[in-house]
């Protein structure tokens, strides 16, 4: 295998964000937009980064264990109203809205993985069966009125510069903590990689996957405590809304498995969604709001095609590359 | 208690729902045994070791292990009080480290409340590896890296260490190459000196008849009887222990009675020059109504002739052919009357999840199509012309592939390509996993068609097999052809083997 | 191993109970419907009723049973809801500028074709996940969505000129859904293509080994489908008239919710059947019309939905013993 260098390993982690950068920065300055690479914008943007990672490390921390979690968006929406409300009823608490806010995930999720342990149905099932379950639990609440604290000053703080970087730190930290140190984490990759050969070895297979998912829950509730004042957040009346909104942050993780290559799928995927944020940010700033976000989805939507070509073909590409100058030599 | 007896199993049962793999088995095992457990498929020889290490659980019965009751819950409880069992299929972990794959299960010796120390498994794994004498494979690497073979070297250091006092090892050594062989009966023997013991679960009667120094025979979850070391070096020992395996007599016939290997002229399939991954300029023409055997050691480089026989693999260059006529992918294979039955019976020739008649018909579906309709009843009669003609046992043609037993799945494989009537037959080890007395009957198939014109191509591990079969016997190793045989009564074991290794 | 007798009709049982699963819970809606809603003065069976049974079901039936021929493969598409919308909002387009529906119709089974060979080829040929790629058309077909809508300055297009209330009458609804499954059940149960279709579903590797030309049949499959989702997206539109940017927005989800519930495995293969497709949007339909005629709020219908989603899948998806399932 080939040993990588500290710089090969730096360069291959920063060569997609900075790359983007730069595209973004030429692509605003041509269209006058000078406002871009500016400290401001940072400060706006690291709400929405903050955002995208924690969201990422949710479903990524499943989906490295081989599960695709259909749920998250429907936790994060009915926990988010829950936790608003109450808050609001309390007096603004903010201590209540985190408290409520990670428990409220934690809560949640472990019913699903509950369900699926004893219920031994297939993951996507069971996800998707919850999500419809708790996005209709949302209508039922609080007269189906959703959560709107765009104008709480108090309750949002973490939606903010500089408050939101304290649930991304603790949603890091915990993703990391869980993959690197702990023994559940360990065993839960054995049971990723061959599942049959782990529950063989003695690797009890329940208790892991109900572990793994009070860890995405923790990750998910740091992420509620953001997205919850991000915004106002209707009651989900069209069924499986909030599974769209899941499936345009599963690029990161993707983004993430690649680049991890270099320095691990922690720091992928916090490179993955800084990428895909910049792209963002750029696309609404030259063009309106929402062509803006329409562009970018589009764009989104060939990365994942070309990242996914990437990560099964790269082998494959390497070699096109490789035998091109040798024919030449010989030739 | 006998002080004697290191392992004790009375009255042991397993009950799959309704099939009953373990009657009451009374069991017992010495220390310093190299005990062989032999016996067909479903005779319940891996079921008992794998509930004495603690894979699974007995339905009654009780075991005791040195002289106390023994109810082990997983395998790594057992491993730790010294049964350890090293099982057939891969059962190594991708995408990790080799010290996690060692540690496996254990891994809170290295944790302190949940928290797990990587660089102590690392050295752990590292001293462990060198006292076995193994020095290319290092705790930190990961175990993707590593040949099929030293995986399985691996899986024996995570086995095996100090406490081990019973080693089970379950149709292992298919796995391993000769060098891995030689690690893995060194060892054996080193334990059955030092006091240990050691049960060897086996198909390969040659091996078992080497190695151990006495041999129990199971059928239909029962023993029938165990042969000491003296009855195992008498002359008929293999003739008796067929016969307890099978129940009766299977007759002097079992692979083809005739010396006569003459074939027509015509060549059905050619090979010309092939070279792509590890191979190099390999060449063979096949005629009509001959068998061409192919033999060596597992990763010798025979079954990707095969695929690359039936247009599977990519060539870098030269040819398949067949009538003059290139063969460049399975497809086109198939149009041209070539048929292939893969090794990997389960995962690549046949599809389990589907009734017995689907699997049969789908290659010649094409044939049945009249005006884009494909009558069921069609499907039916050429299904059930081959359920007769190699009398698979079923309920009827729409039983599932996955209910049957391994001997009638190879006849469906089989009567796929009959039903499409290929003349070109490549099968890659046939008999594999197959009952003694339906691999009776598959020689005397394989002896039918080529009497019937046409050209079998046949991979296998099993060189008995090869000699009593095939006209032409090719041996591979490294990746190139060594030596031909051609068939004859004087043809031995012995004069091959020095080629293969 | 020898083998205890099992009685013959358990055997039966256990074999199809999904099957059996899916009926019961279709038979529980009609018989519950048919019984209660009459003690509160109203009937399911009122001509009023059935029809918007009918515009309920149409749209997500027409997809569903479209879908059997993908969702046999083990493959799930979830561009099926956007290619909605953008088949919609072409047809009404065309539509205004042509004075007839058949341009559009035209135009949108040509893009369907050409999004069904992408589907089914990238996946084989570049060895990913064909799920990928039509979560790249989803993407890619949404944003081109909202562009051309915010091109055209307004949040959706309805027709003008042409008279569509043929559309809305329940009997042409059932006459094109009875066409289609007819349609389909021959290809996919008495053609070659459904026959691959299963097999590529139960054992890819096995179904390449016998002969079948995996790319070929894969887009061939998506096609099938994707004229399907013409079909779909011309009653769609035909009911309102009209198309938006958010046509079609979970129509996949919806098509995977009735086809769980009507007994289709998730990995495809041999048990998949275009009756899931049927048996399952009609449940979720008479669900969503006759849960009001019983008294339930239009609010609780969506968590009685869901609990009989999880309350199905329990029963019929279980996996008896061994790991976990995937």
């Amino acid at each position: 295998m080939k040993r990588k260098t500290t710089l090969g390993r730096i360069i291959g982690t920063l060569a997609l964000p900075v790359a983007m950068y730069l595209i973004m920065m030429v692509l605003c300055y041509s269209n006058g937009k000078m406002y871009f690479g500016t400290w401001n914008m940072w400060r706006t943007l690291i709400v929405d980064i903050a955002l995208s990672i924690t969201c990422a490390m949710g479903i990524g921390l499943q989906f490295k264990c081989g599960r695709f979690d259909f749920s998250g968006g429907a936790i994060m929406l009915l926990t988010s109203i829950v936790a608003g409300n109450v808050a609001l009823s309390m007096d603004n608490s903010v201590a209540a809205m985190v408290v409520l806010c990670i428990a409220g995930c934690v809560i949640l999720s472990v019913l699903v993985a509950v369900f699926y342990v004893f219920g031994r149905v297939p993951v996507v099932i069971t996800t998707i069966g919850f999500a419809m379950l708790y996005e209709s639990v949302t209508c039922l609440i609080y007269g189906s009125r959703g959560i709107n604290i765009v104008s709480n000053m108090t309750l949002r703080i973490f939606s903010t510069y500089p408050y939101a970087l304290i649930p991304l730190a603790l949603a890091i930290a915990i993703y990391a903590f869980y993959s690197y140190c702990t023994v559940s984490g360990k065993q839960a990759q054995l049971l990723a990689n061959n599942q049959q050969a782990a529950v063989n070895i003695g690797i009890r297979e329940k208790q892991n996957v109900i572990i793994s998912y009070v860890f995405s829950g923790l990750i998910f509730g740091c992420a509620t405590i953001i997205y919850m004042a991000n915004g106002m957040h209707r009651a989900a009346t069209t069924s499986m809304a909030t599974v769209g909104e899941l499936f345009s942050n599963i690029l990161p993780v993707f983004i993430g498995l690649i680049v991890g290559v270099f320095c691990g799928d922690t720091i992928g995927t916090i490179v993955g969604s800084l990428t895909l944020c910049l792209m963002s940010y750029g696309l609404k700033a030259v063009f309106s709001d929402e062509l803006g976000a329409a562009i970018s989805t589009i764009c989104m939507g060939v990365f994942i095609l070309v990242i996914n070509v990437i990560g099964s073909q790269g082998g494959n590409i390497v070699k096109l590359f490789r035998r091109k100058p040798k024919e030449e030599q010989g030739a | 208690m006998e002080q004697n007896i290191v392992f004790r199993a009375k009255a042991l049962r397993k009950e799959f729902g309704p099939t009953v793999a373990l009657k009451g088995v009374d069991f017992e095992l010495r220390p310093g045994e190299i005990r062989g457990l032999v016996g067909e498929n479903g005779s319940g020889k891996s079921t008992i070791m794998s509930i004495a290490a603690g894979m699974q659980g007995a339905t009654a019965g009780e075991m005791e292990y040195m002289g106390e009751l023994w109810h082990p819950h997983t395998m790594v409880e057992a491993q730790k009080a010294g049964i350890s069992m090293i099982l057939q299929e891969a059962n190594t972990i991708p995408g990790v480290s080799v010290a996690q794959n060692i540690f496996s299960g254990r891994e809170n010796e290295f944790s302190k409340l949940g928290l797990i120390n990587m660089p102590k498994m690392y050295r752990a794994a590292d001293d462990l590896l060198r006292s076995f004498g193994i020095d290319h494979i290092r705790g930190r690497d990961p175990i993707d890296i590593h040949t099929f073979e030293d995986r399985k070297l691996v899986e024996l250091v995570r086995c095996v260490d100090e406490n081990t006092r019973i080693l089970v090892v379950d149709e292992t050594t298919t796995a391993l190459s000769h060098t891995g062989r030689e690690i893995l009966y060194r060892l054996i023997h080193k334990m059955a000196d030092e006091g240990k013991s050691v049960v060897f679960v086996s198909h390969d009667m040659d091996e078992i008849l080497e190695q151990c120094s006495c041999l129990t025979v199971l059928r239909d979850g029962e023993i029938i009887g165990t042969l000491s070391r003296e009855e195992m070096d008498a002359p008929d020992a293999v003739q008796r222990i067929r016969y307890m395996m099978v129940g009766r007599e299977i007759g002097e016939k079992y692979y083809r009675e005739d010396y006569d290997s003459s074939c027509s002229d015509n060549v059905a399939l050619e090979l010309k020059n092939l070279s792509f991954g590890p191979i190099k300029d390999f060449s063979l023409e096949l005629r009509e109504g001959e068998i061409v055997g192919i033999g060596g050691l597992s990763g010798c480089g025979m079954h990707e002739i095969g695929r690359a026989a039936y247009g599977l693999e990519k060539l870098r260059s030269g040819q398949v052919l067949r009538k003059g006529k290139p063969v460049t992918s399975c497809l086109k294979a198939i149009d041209m009357e070539i048929g292939y039955i893969s090794k990997n019976r389960d995962s690549e020739a046949l599809i389990l999840e589907a009734p017995i008649q689907n699997n049969i018909v789908l290659p010649s579906l094409r044939s049945l199509v009249k005006l884009s309709y494909i009558s069921p009843r069609s499907e039916k009669k050429m299904s059930d012309r081959e359920i007769d003609a190699f009398r698979i046992k079923c309920g009827s043609g729409r039983q599932w592939v996955n209910t049957l037993s391994g001997g009638n799945k190879q006849k469906v494989s089989f009567g796929k390509w009959t039903a499409r009537d290929s003349q070109v037959i490549i099968m890659d080890c046939p008999t594999r996993g197959v009952d003694i007395g339906v691999k009776q009957a598959m020689y005397t198939m394989i002896e039918d068609m080529k009497k019937q014109g046409k050209a079998i191509l046949m991979i296998s591990e099993e060189l008995s097999e090869l000699i009593g079969m095939a006209d032409r016997l090719i041996i591979m190793k490294d990746f190139e052809v060594k030596k031909e045989f051609a068939r004859s009564p004087e043809l031995k074991q012995t004069d091959i083997i020095e080629y293969m290794i | 191993m020898t083998e205890k007798k099992l009685n013959p009709v358990l055997s039966w049982i256990k074999l199809h109970k999904t099957e059996i699963g899916a009926y019961c819970g279709l038979l529980l809606c009609i018989v519950l419907f048919s019984i209660v809603p009459p003690l509160k003065g109203k009937s399911i069976w009122a001509p009023d009723k059935l029809a918007t049974l009918m515009s309920n079901v149409i749209v997500m039936a027409l997809l569903s049973v479209g879908a059997v021929f993908v969702y046999a493969m083990g493959n799930m598409d979830v561009s099926i809801g956007k290619q909605v919308g953008l088949y919609a909002t072409i047809i009404v387009a065309l539509g205004n500028s042509t004075g007839s529906l058949i341009p559009g119709i035209l135009v949108s089974l040509v893009i369907a074709i050409i999004i069904g060979a992408m589907n089914g080829a990238i996946g084989e040929l570049l060895h990913i996940h064909p799920v990928v790629s039509s979560v790249a058309f989803m993407m890619a077909l949404g944003g081109i969505s909202t562009v051309t809508y915010n091109g055209l300055g307004s949040r959706n297009v309805g027709l003008t000129s042409i008279d569509y209330h043929l559309f809305k009458s329940p009997w042409l609804m059932l006459a094109a859904l009875v066409v289609e499954v007819i349609i389909i059940t021959y290809l996919f149960n008495y053609t070659k293509y459904g026959k691959y279709a299963k097999s590529i579903g139960a054992n890819p590797v096995a179904a390449e080994q016998s002969g079948i030309n995996l790319v070929k049949y894969k887009v061939i499959s998506y096609i099938i489908m994707g004229f399907c989702v013409v079909l779909a997206a011309l009653f769609q539109m035909g009911f309102t008239g009209s198309a938006s940017d958010s046509t079609g927005t979970g129509f996949e989800m919806n098509v995977m919710v009735a086809l769980i519930l009507g007994g289709m495995p998730l990995n495809g293969g041999m048990r998949s059947k275009v009756s899931c497709a049927v048996v399952g949007s009609f449940t979720l339909g008479l669900l969503a019309v006759g849960l009001p005629l019983i008294g339930v709020k239009p609010n609780q219908v969506f968590i009685i939905k869901a609990i009989i989603f999880l309350v199905v899948v329990l029963i019929t998806c279980r996996k008896k013993s061994g790991t976990l399932p995937r």
